[in-house]
């Protein structure tokens, strides 16, 4: 038992504080304080560049590659310090996809040819990537993907049909699950591609997003072509892939969601001192429930950053955190939404700028607008990478060791 | 960065387990909770020679093995585990307690096992905190205490009290032995598995061990809920592991009753449960042995494993279907022992209701007026 970081990563903290403290302006309040929505996409965007500049961007990269040689541990008090300072990690959704899934999951599975072409790109900002494993008829059950891809000379060629994927229209590239093999079993026909969206093969189509955004697509491939060189790992080696890819945000989530949760509650405190409910007992029930939800998701983090220290698989602590944070999510924004009562739904203030989870660090909290939005961004939570469901068979099957579900016919 | 049990731990833990697979089994329990005294004596002589419990969190200038409530928690997982019927959780409190306090002679006493102790400060119908209405008057031969506690963990055979009383100075712990002017009369509680008793001292002979009772009893309290919190897990745990193997097996409409995601789902949310107590009470040891928000890590710790057990205790029963509702199945004894645990100390509300003020939002005196 020790939760305390090595020297070498407290010096790191040290030095990136310094960073922050150089490159931010006075008064600084969090992203979140900034006046406008628009201002506050152009300051996210600078402040990448800002980034990159201060070689903050994959510094558990190896040096050729961009990177600085550093741990995962290094690289998890770097977005500690950066959420404690109300900054964002890069833009997203494209360096959640890109630079956190598919760079670290090149440095594992990829060829040198694909760790230069890509890793330096994803951090200067020049390549973008987006993730195409869903499809309209494979969602929890993304195995029984259909979109095919045949090797064709030097090239692939891909058909079909990706939906929900994040950030499509903005990216350069798209990084698709596809069947390879349709004679083999389910799983094992799959491989894993990297695909150029800028192509006449490819059609990106924005889907308008319940909060009114467009922050997912449908891609649709007819005839798009990638060069045989860009598939990671062997063919048949896809599910493989993509099971290790959806393990790598779980690291430094497991550091920064208690944080980001933590300060929404703190908003969340002053909403209830401002609304003069603050006082109702019903009310500070859950106001400590949830406080003590958040510390409990603390602990959990530390008991992820361990086994990513140990360097093993993650265990089961990471499964358990995706379905403790999503649910509580919830419940603690449909809280805001009590706490404002009717008039919380007349949308006043700024809209939120971070686009899923809580809204960005320093954010006014009386904006019903913000709450609303987040409220709305935490029902996709319990969605989007493994639905609540799909977690909780796996907790019961693969932790529990409850028998699997009886397939129809078998 | 390594938040787990070091192997030293999971060592204990196995002899732990090991040793009471044979002292806790089933049938000792049953037997042990159904005896005058509630425990063994020859159980617990042997967890305290063989395996000598009570001196694990005891520093070694006190024949102690040197732990922290980490390794408590361990052992009181273990045994809540296995409901355990022993004075281990009361003698361990009265340890506690006593270390704050640098009665090093009792301690001693205490930790070899040759006498037993618990804590005696809640008073009927008032919180554990408040202010005592039992009395200490100073004497010629020492201090003489009168007054009633209740909710006292095996007052009925314990050997040694530490007991809140006010003094004109103010709220102090005094050290009573069992023996003339003490009198114990058992309570019977929802919970056969572990005793409680009320104790009325009348004049009882005390010796002073702590005389600033207003920083000593939070602390102690925060003590007592991290190690309540540690066997409550230890009782989650257990419950959640009788009804997987119970899901796994029993077969209904064909299938194991484990394969429909009702019980898969129901068991899952029973996990994510367990998962935090134990969290948070690992964490919340871990704080007490460091000194950090200690506080606030026993507040968050009582209330998650207080709920965690008896969420698992109640749904071990409803996967076990009509054998859970039966005496001879021990998922009542889980149950009981999660009822009372939970709110034994403090009520889940209340340890919630502490969150508050540290993080910045106290109750106001119109707030108090409206409870
Ligand atoms: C905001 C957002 C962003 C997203 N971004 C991306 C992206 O960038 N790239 C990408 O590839 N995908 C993305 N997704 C898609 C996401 O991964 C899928 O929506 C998710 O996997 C669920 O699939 P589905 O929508 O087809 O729902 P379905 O799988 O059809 O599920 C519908 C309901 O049925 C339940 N269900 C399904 N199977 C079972 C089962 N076996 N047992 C019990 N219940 C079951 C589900 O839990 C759910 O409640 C995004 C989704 C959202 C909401």
């Amino acid at each position: 038992m020790d939760l305390d970081y090595p020297p070498q990563v407290a010096e790191f903290r040290a030095e990136v504080r310094a960073v922050l403290a150089e490159e931010l302006p006075d008064g600084w309040a969090g992203t979140g304080a900034i006046a406008t929505a628009e201002e506050t996409r152009a300051f996210v965007r600078e402040w990448r560049r800002t980034m990159y500049r201060r070689g903050l961007l994959g510094v558990a990269w190896p040096l050729e590659y961009g990177g600085r040689g550093l741990t995962m541990l290094h690289q998890v008090a770097l977005v500690e310090e950066l959420t404690r300072a109300g900054l964002p990690f890069g833009e997203q959704p494209a360096d959640s996809t890109g630079v956190k899934m598919l760079g670290n999951t090149l440095l594992r599975f990829g060829t040198e040819e694909q760790k230069r072409a890509i890793l330096p790109a994803l951090l200067s900002g020049e390549q973008r990537w987006c993730q195409g494993f869903s499809e309209p008829g494979a969602g929890s059950d993304l195995a029984s993907v259909t979109t095919r891809a045949r090797l064709e000379g030097e090239e692939w060629v891909v058909d079909g049909q990706k939906t929900w994927t994040s950030g499509a229209h903005t990216a350069t590239g798209i990084f698709a699950l596809v069947r390879t093999d349709p004679a083999a079993p389910r799983h094992r026909g799959l491989s894993f591609l990297l695909i150029p969206l800028d192509q006449p093969g490819v059609d990106v189509r924005p889907i308008r997003h319940a909060t009114g955004g467009t922050d997912f697509c449908e891609v649709f491939f007819d005839a798009a072509r990638t060069p045989a060189g860009m598939i990671v790992g062997r063919p048949g080696d896809g599910w493989t892939v993509a099971s290790v890819l959806l393990t790598f945000e779980r690291g430094e989530e497991a550091a920064t969601n208690p944080i980001h949760f933590r300060a929404e509650l703190d908003r969340l405190f002053e909403l209830a001192r401002r609304k003069g409910r603050d006082q109702d007992p019903v009310i500070r029930q859950w106001l400590a429930r949830a406080r003590a939800r958040v510390e409990v998701m603390r602990y959990l983090g530390y008991r992820i950053l361990s086994d990513v220290m140990a360097g093993g698989e993650l265990g089961h602590a990471s499964s358990v955190s995706k379905l403790y944070w999503s649910e509580y999510h919830r419940e603690v924004t449909e809280l805001a939404l009590d706490i404002q009562g009717l008039d919380g739904l007349a949308l006043t203030g700024k809209e939120a700028t971070r686009p899923l989870r809580t809204d960005d660090p320093g954010a006014d909290p009386s904006s019903s607008r913000s709450w609303w939005n987040v409220s709305l961004n935490a029902r996709a939570g319990t969605i989007y990478a493994g639905t609540s469901e799909i977690q909780r068979n796996i907790l019961a099957e693969r932790v529990l060791g409850l028998p699997r579900e009886p397939r129809p016919g078998s | 960065m390594r938040f787990r049990y070091d192997p030293e731990h999971e060592d204990l833990r196995e002899s732990v387990r090991a040793f009471l697979t044979d002292v806790a089994s089933e049938s000792a329990v049953r037997r042990d909770m159904e005896s005058d005294r509630g425990w063994s004596p020859r159980s617990w002589s042997r967890l305290c020679a063989e395996l000598e419990l009570p001196a694990l969190a005891v520093p070694e200038k006190y024949g102690g093995a040197g732990g922290g409530l980490v390794e408590l928690g361990v052992v009181l997982g273990e045994a809540g585990r296995s409901l355990l019927c022993a004075p281990l959780l009361s003698t361990g409190l009265a340890i506690q307690a006593l270390l704050l306090t640098a009665s090093g002679d009792e301690v001693a006493e205490l930790a070899a096992g040759r006498r037993t102790g618990t804590l005696a400060l809640r008073e009927p119908g008032r919180d554990w905190d408040a202010v005592p209405r039992t009395r200490a008057v100073p004497g010629s031969n020492g201090w003489r205490i009168t007054g009633t506690k209740n909710w006292v963990l095996d007052g009925s055979s314990a050997d040694l009290f530490v007991v809140s009383a006010s003094t004109p100075a103010g709220t102090s712990l005094f050290l009573v032995e069992s023996g003339g002017g003490v009198k114990a009369e058992a309570i019977e509680t929802v919970d056969p598995t572990r005793r409680v008793a009320r104790v009325m001292f009348d004049a009882a002979p005390a010796t002073l061990a702590g005389a600033d009772g207003a920083t000593l009893i939070p602390s102690i309290l925060d003590t007592a809920v991290i190690l309540l919190a540690a066997e409550q897990v230890g009782v989650a745990e257990r419950c959640l592991e009788m009804a997987t193997e119970y899901a796994r097996r029993r077969i209904q409409f064909g299938r194991p009753i484990g394969s429909f995601q009702a019980v898969k789902h129901k068991l899952a949310d029973v996990l994510l449960e367990v998962e935090a107590a134990r969290s948070a009470a690992l964490y919340a040891a871990y704080a007490a042995d460091r000194g950090l928000d200690v506080a606030e890590a026993a507040a968050i710790a009582g209330a998650t494993c207080s709920d965690a057990a008896l969420l698992a205790a109640g749904e071990n029963i409803q996967v076990h279907g009509g054998i859970g509702m039966t005496w001879e199945h021990p998922a009542h004894l889980y149950l009981k022992r999660a009822t009372v645990g939970r709110m034994l100390l403090r009520h889940p509300h209340d340890h919630l209701e502490r969150l508050l003020e540290p993080a910045g939002l106290p109750r106001t005196a119109a707030g108090e007026r409206g409870r």
